[in-house]
């Protein structure tokens, strides 16, 4: 180990100018100087910080300067070993935040390498965060801020690996998917089965005209809520929950400080167009953080990422290779290195409105304290490639633009969409992140954010994404969302009452139909589409002793009236984007539920068989490029 | 049966009497003072009686709720049961008259002697009669009432607006109950219950036994069925307890080496004996038809070795007389319509038959000048023959009946319409006498008239019929007990069951009963309605009834199968059906309400008979879901499941609540 030369003990003394001496260097031309001054003077930012955004200076070099400038020596904690056993006395999470690292001890003196110009502040925070005894001497070294993230996440490889995939499990095992059904919820369905099977042996037209009765009366009500839902979406339809004057109201030097995450997997090909959008966010460079996630046994993509040479802004967190192997554990990863007071996730193949962060950080403002996060609208941009396409546009235009600000409006909790879900970092952490275990993490957020007393908002804003194109990857995709909307029920429904006590009656009610309807809905499906079909056929009465009067019209209610129903809501859905070309596609909607039917099967299947599976949806396969797009304008 | 307008000689006598001292005392009008003294009511006689009391209601015994007399003069005649150790008292009623009834009398008679004439209350009101001068005969009370309502007004059309109506008709009785010394007299002169024990799993023979004797009682329940109960009990120790009641009786067949008959005496107070029938297997149904049929002749004794004996033989029924046939008074007197009916079964011919011919023989008194008499005679309320009675006295035609007008049950009636010279039709004015000689016959040609179904049986049954189980236990036995015992009560002629193998009866010729359970193994015999999930459309195809998986039901079916009659019982999922079918077969109506071919059971609803085959009804079988599979195999299905849902359970459960990081 290269140790590097005797510090001194920390003093104040005299500082040149970083601009300056970068400029006496030749590390930095006048002009850029100029340039960046003007920046820092519209968004107060530091000036190092802008440098470093901006790609003017690499980080090293500006962190050689800072040392000279603040007097201290430099050190490249790469190349020495911090003692593990001084570091293990504190906080990585500490040690990230306030940008400092234990190097080593010599009796009383304990050296540490900075990533800022240490104060009284500081010095208090060390003695604290290590903890120190009142007569240990501090000495400083100066290293970059990059470095202190390598070196955590060298010598807490395993605590932050422990801490993204069973941090919440840890903190609160209720609200964790870890453990599928508690044996409580164990208990109480095995009973339900028996029960079921002693009652349909026994007594089987009861049970099954119960059962009937139950099902259909389920669909009926589930229709009834997405209507009412729909129309009071449809009623805010032309509301702007963030105007444009108020995004340009912003004052730059106001703006706080944005972490993006983007987790990618075996997406080499996505990873260059993924960097031009997010360079196309206006939103001061040296204010935002992207975090682009990578998998560690992912090399293409890690190359891909390289030689894109992305700007400094940018950095590569690497997720270690370890189960479950999710997108939940590489945010939760993500998650301990993020620095920004907000944090939004983008998927590899997002294409987010340019001002979406601004609006985010606007409806933040204007909302109330409690307001947690901010979903926005998801839409494709390869809508008219294909029926698949051309389907999961509409249910995303009614999911998006109408069930979602209905649910928000008419107080319902909200399942946070894949991406575009903007948090307040500090409450996420609250939270404790992402569940790495459930494989609808984002909906499952945004029901414990609810549980917890904070609220979702919908914000007027649109990331496009590529629409899923291929049936195979299609299903892949879908018993995923469907498996995970399984795994959040039980998760919240572990303690039904406790639930009901947290969010209200009314909402765990729109909870149940939502999230355990959407599943349970796409199971029933097939055998009243086979009794359906099996009886238009041959006109056959087996079923008749199961559909006596009552039942019979509810039957045919759903039948015609909701499937009509959720046809039509689809037909709504294209308005607001003016998506008019789509309309006759609705009608072809009973195939689109078949394929989510098959899809349900499946995640049943995978929830028992293989509960944590996170079933990868390939991007990059739509033979629409972003900028072909028409729907984007 | 019933003879209406035929008053006997002695009633008319005194009528005559009556009427003469009512004349006499210028009363003809108003309601008269008779002079006849009322008979003692018996209340009086009865708290003399030291003995228990003891009360039958009349409509236990095949009595209708409400007996109408109608018109001036009827006369209804009825039998009641006098256990031994018992003396019959007297006779309670109520009675009720129309507004229109001036006055009227009520003459109750016995063996042609008047017991007592008893003057109707106006309006409604009780009536009690005495029986202190009533003989019982053969266990029996016999007794008939006269009713004569305003008699002095003429009566040669017939008086709608005269009637009396006679309720809650029941016979009190003091002494105490005697049980049965000997086989002889351990039959009751009327039997209501009868239990027969047998062996837990019979066999062909005892379960032959049984059904004889089944159809033995349902001879001994006198206008209403009998309840036969069959149990199980250990051959090893045959020995049951009988419950001492009057009309009820206890018969233990008991498969032994020795043949032998014992009335054996009660193990615990209170009780009965019992009547212990021990044979080999193979002789027992014999022993039984041999004692059912001639215990009288047989046994005189509590108990007998029987070292041999030949079984009843069936006499020839095709040619039988009035006598034979149990109609002895055959004189009706009077003026108007006159009139005698009498009922019969084709099986009282010892089977179906297709042709009939009546040759009635009679004499009756000239008819006076000036009046005119004819003879008819209806079939089933069809003239069939009509010839005017002139100077002869006497008469004998020979009337073929035709065979279209031929019924399971039919009526014969014989009807004098005269009308005395003057149109004087005052009661012994100008009577007039007509004598049917009992000697007069019906000769019978075997043949089937009749379409397949329930109005072949029983006589299609008859001299003797196979009876299969699938499977043969004590329920299918109960439930052909009843059967046989509802069969029986249409006919005087005994019935004999044989029972025989599944495969083996359906290869007989004879008609055959079946009762089973297994829908799959009667679809070779194909009966109209298959014990599936149905429903019935009509010509038009507009549904009147279905039946779905869950419903169970039962079915009796009488139907033809390749020339020979079948009557066929089977349910599904109904087992208890066999043992409550008796609710329906032993009411007052019993098996003569069955019309058509089907008999149909739903449970929990009322059953429904009805003509399927050549209705222009349509069947159409609901398919079998797998869930009727279930219903069958339920138990066994129910394991499986039960066992594969924990196994999945335990598969499940290291991976739903699992505790260790997985490796996927």
């Amino acid at each position: 180990m290269n140790k590097p030369t005797p510090p001194r003990e920390y003093s104040c003394p005299v500082r040149p100018r970083l601009g300056e001496m970068l400029v006496q260097a030749g590390l930095l031309a006048p002009q850029d100087l100029e340039r960046a001054l003007k920046l820092q003077r519209r968004t107060g930012s530091p000036l190092g910080q802008i440098l470093i955004a901006l790609g003017l200076v690499r980080r090293y070099d500006l962190y050689r300067f800072l040392a000279r400038q603040w007097g201290l020596p430099f050190v490249d904690l790469l190349r020495i070993r911090p003692d593990r056993t001084l570091a293990r006395r504190g906080n990585p999470e500490t040690y990230l935040r306030l940008g400092f690292f234990p190097v080593e001890r010599q009796g009383d003196m304990y050296t540490i390498a900075v990533a800022r110009q240490p104060d009284s502040s500081l010095v208090e925070a060390i003695r604290q965060a290590l903890p120190l005894p009142p007569h240990a001497q501090l000495r400083f070294y100066v290293t970059t801020d990059w470095d202190i993230e390598q070196v955590v996440r060298e010598i807490f490889h395993r605590d932050v690996l422990n801490a993204a995939v069973f941090g919440l499990y840890y903190r609160h095992p209720h609200e964790s998917a870890y453990t599928v059904l508690t044996r409580g919820q164990f208990l109480a369905l095995s009973l339900a089965l028996l029960l079921l099977l002693t009652a349909g042996i026994w007594f089987p037209y009861p049970t099954l005209l119960a059962l009937n009765a139950l099902v259909n009366l389920a669909f009926l009500v589930g229709i009834v809520f997405k209507f009412v839902v729909s129309l009071a979406g449809a009623k805010y339809e032309t509301m702007e929950p963030v105007t444009r004057e108020e995004v340009a109201s912003l004052r730059e030097e106001d703006l706080p400080r944005y972490t993006i995450l983007v987790p990618v997997y075996r997406e080499a090909n996505v990873i260059r167009p993924l960097l031009e959008s997010l360079a196309r966010l206006d939103y001061p460079k040296d204010k935002l953080e992207i975090l682009v996630l990578l998998e560690e046994d992912d090399k293409e993509t890690y190359e891909a990422a390289k030689a894109a040479r992305p700007p400094y802004n940018v950095r590569f967190v690497i997720i270690p290779d370890a189960p479950p192997k999710t997108k939940p554990k590489a945010c939760n990863v993500g998650l301990f290195f993020a620095r920004g007071e907000y944090l939004v996730i983008y998927d590899a193949e997002d294409r987010p409105e340019p001002d979406q962060l601004k609006k985010a950080v606007v409806a933040f403002r204007k909302g109330p304290a409690n307001l947690a996060v901010v979903q926005a609208a998801l839409n494709y941009y390869n809508s008219r490639e294909n029926f698949l396409t051309r389907m999961f546009t509409l249910e995303y235009s009614f999911w998006f633009d109408y069930m979602l600000p209905g649910l928000y409006r008419l107080g319902f909790p909200i399942p946070l969409g894949g991406t575009s879900n903007h948090f307040r970092t500090q409450v996420l952490r609250e939270l404790g992140g992402w569940d790495p275990f459930n494989v609808t993490e984002d909906a499952d957020l945004g029901i414990r954010a609810a549980a917890h007393g904070y609220r979702v908002a919908v914000l007027n804003s649109t990331t496009y994404e590529e629409a899923n194109s291929r049936v195979g990857n299609w299903i892949r995709q879908r018993s995923r969302w469907i498996k995970g909307y399984m795994q959040t029920t039980l998760v919240h429904l572990r303690a039904p009452m406790q639930l009901v006590r947290r969010i209200g009656w009314k909402a765990t009610l729109g909870f149940l139909l939502l999230i355990a309807g959407t599943p349970l809905t796409f199971l029933a499906a097939p055998p009243l589409w086979a009794m359906y079909v099996l009886w238009l056929l041959t006109e056959t009465r087996i079923f008749d002793p199961f559909f006596p009067p009552l039942l019979l019209y509810i039957s045919l209610v759903n039948l015609l009236l909701g499937n009509g129903i959720a046809i039509y809501l689809n037909m709504l859905a294209v308005f607001k984007r003016r998506y008019y070309d789509l309309i006759p596609w609705a009608l072809l909607n009973p195939v689109y539920w078949m394929l989510h039917s098959i899809a349900a099967y499946k995640a049943l299947w995978q929830l028992l068989t293989k509960p944590h599976y996170w079933e990868k949806t390939v991007h990059g396969i739509s033979r629409y490029g972003f900028s072909e797009n028409r729907n984007t304008g | 049966m019933r003879h209406i307008s035929s008053p006997s000689l002695a009633f008319l006598f005194h009528l005559w009497g009556v009427l003469t001292l009512l004349l006499f005392a210028g009363l003809a009008a108003s309601r008269p003072a008779y002079a006849l003294t009322p008979t003692p009511t018996p209340q009086a006689k009865e708290q003399a009686q030291p003995t228990a009391q003891h009360t039958l209601e009349a409509v236990r015994f095949g009595l209708p709720e409400v007996l109408r007399l109608n018109g001036a003069l009827d006369e209804f005649t009825f039998s009641l049961p006098v256990p031994e150790g018992w003396q019959p008292q007297a006779l309670h009623m109520e009675v009720s008259l129309p507004p229109t009834v001036e006055d009227g009398f009520l003459v109750v008679e016995q063996d042609g002697q008047v017991l007592g004439t008893y003057p109707l209350p106006e309006g409604q009101g009780p009536l009690s009669i005495s029986l202190e001068h009533a003989r019982v005969k053969e266990g029996r009370l016999t007794l008939r009432l006269r009713s004569l309502l305003d008699p002095l007004k003429p009566f040669c059309a017939p008086a709608l607006e005269r009637w009396v109506e006679v309720r809650r008709l029941r016979a009190i009785y003091t002494g105490a109950l005697q049980p049965p010394t000997t086989v002889a007299a351990f039959w009751p002169p009327d039997l209501h219950t009868l239990r027969i024990s047998i062996p837990p799993q019979p066999d062909a023979p005892t379960a032959t036994a049984a059904l004889t004797l089944a159809a033995w009682a349902a001879r001994l329940g006198s206008g209403h069925g009998v309840r036969v109960e069959i149990t199980a009990v250990d051959p090893s120790q045959p020995l049951v307890v009988a419950p001492a009641e009057p009309f009820g009786r206890t018969v233990v067949l008991h498969p032994a080496v020795h043949t032998e008959v014992a009335l054996v005496p009660p193990t615990q107070p209170d009780a009965w004996p019992v009547l212990m029938l021990s044979a080999p297997p193979e002789t027992l149904p014999d022993l039984v038809a041999r004692l059912a049929y001639d215990a009288q002749a047989l046994i005189q004794a509590p108990r007998a070795r029987v070292e041999s004996f030949e079984p009843p033989k069936t006499p020839n029924l095709l040619r039988r007389t009035f006598a034979d046939m149990g109609l002895h008074r055959l004189s009706m007197q009077g003026s108007g319509v006159l009139e005698s009916r009498f009922t019969f079964s084709q099986g009282d011919f010892g089977g179906p038959i297709a042709d009939l011919t009546l040759h009635l023989k009679g004499t009756y008194t000239p008819v006076p000048p000036g009046g005119t008499a004819t003879l008819t005679v209806l079939l089933n309320d069809g003239l069939v023959y009509a010839a005017p009675l002139g100077d002869a006295g006497h008469f004998q035609h020979t009337i073929s009946l035709p065979s279209p007008r031929l019924r399971r049950d039919n009526t014969l009636t014989v009807r004098v319409m005269y009308t005395p010279p003057g149109g004087d039709c005052r009661v012994g004015v100008h009577d007039l006498m007509v004598h049917l000689d009992p000697a007069s016959t019906l000769e019978a040609k075997p043949g089937q008239t009749l379409p397949p179904g329930f109005q072949r049986f029983p006589q299609v049954l008859l001299p003797t019929f196979m009876v299969t189980f699938d499977p043969l236990d004590i329920d299918t036995l109960q439930t052909a007990a009843t059967l046989v015992s509802a069969l029986q009560r249409l006919t005087t002629t005994p019935l004999r069951p044989r029972v025989l193998p599944w495969e083996e009866a359906l290869n007989q010729d004879a008609a055959l009963l079946v009762v089973t359970q297994h829908s799959r193994k009667i679809a070779a015999l194909r009966p109209p309605l298959e014990p599936l999930p149905f429903r019935i459309l009509d010509a038009d195809g507009r549904e009147i009834l279905q039946l779905r998986t869950d419903m169970p039901f039962a079915t009796l079916q009488a139907f033809e199968h390749q020339g020979r009659d079948v009557l066929l019982w089977t349910h599904r999922n109904f087992p208890e059906s066999g043992r409550q079918l008796e609710r329906y077969l032993h009411d007052r109506d019993g098996w003569y309400d069955l019309r058509g071919d089907v008999w149909l059971w739903p449970k929990g609803e009322k059953p429904v008979s009805f003509r399927l085959r050549e209705s222009g009804l349509q069947v159409h079988t609901l398919p079998e879901p797998p869930s009727f599979w279930t219903l069958r195999n339920r138990l066994l299905l129910f394991v499986v499941l039960l066992v594969m849902a924990f196994m999945l359970l335990l598969w499940l459960y290291p991976r739903l609540v699992q505790r260790q990081n997985r490796h996927e």
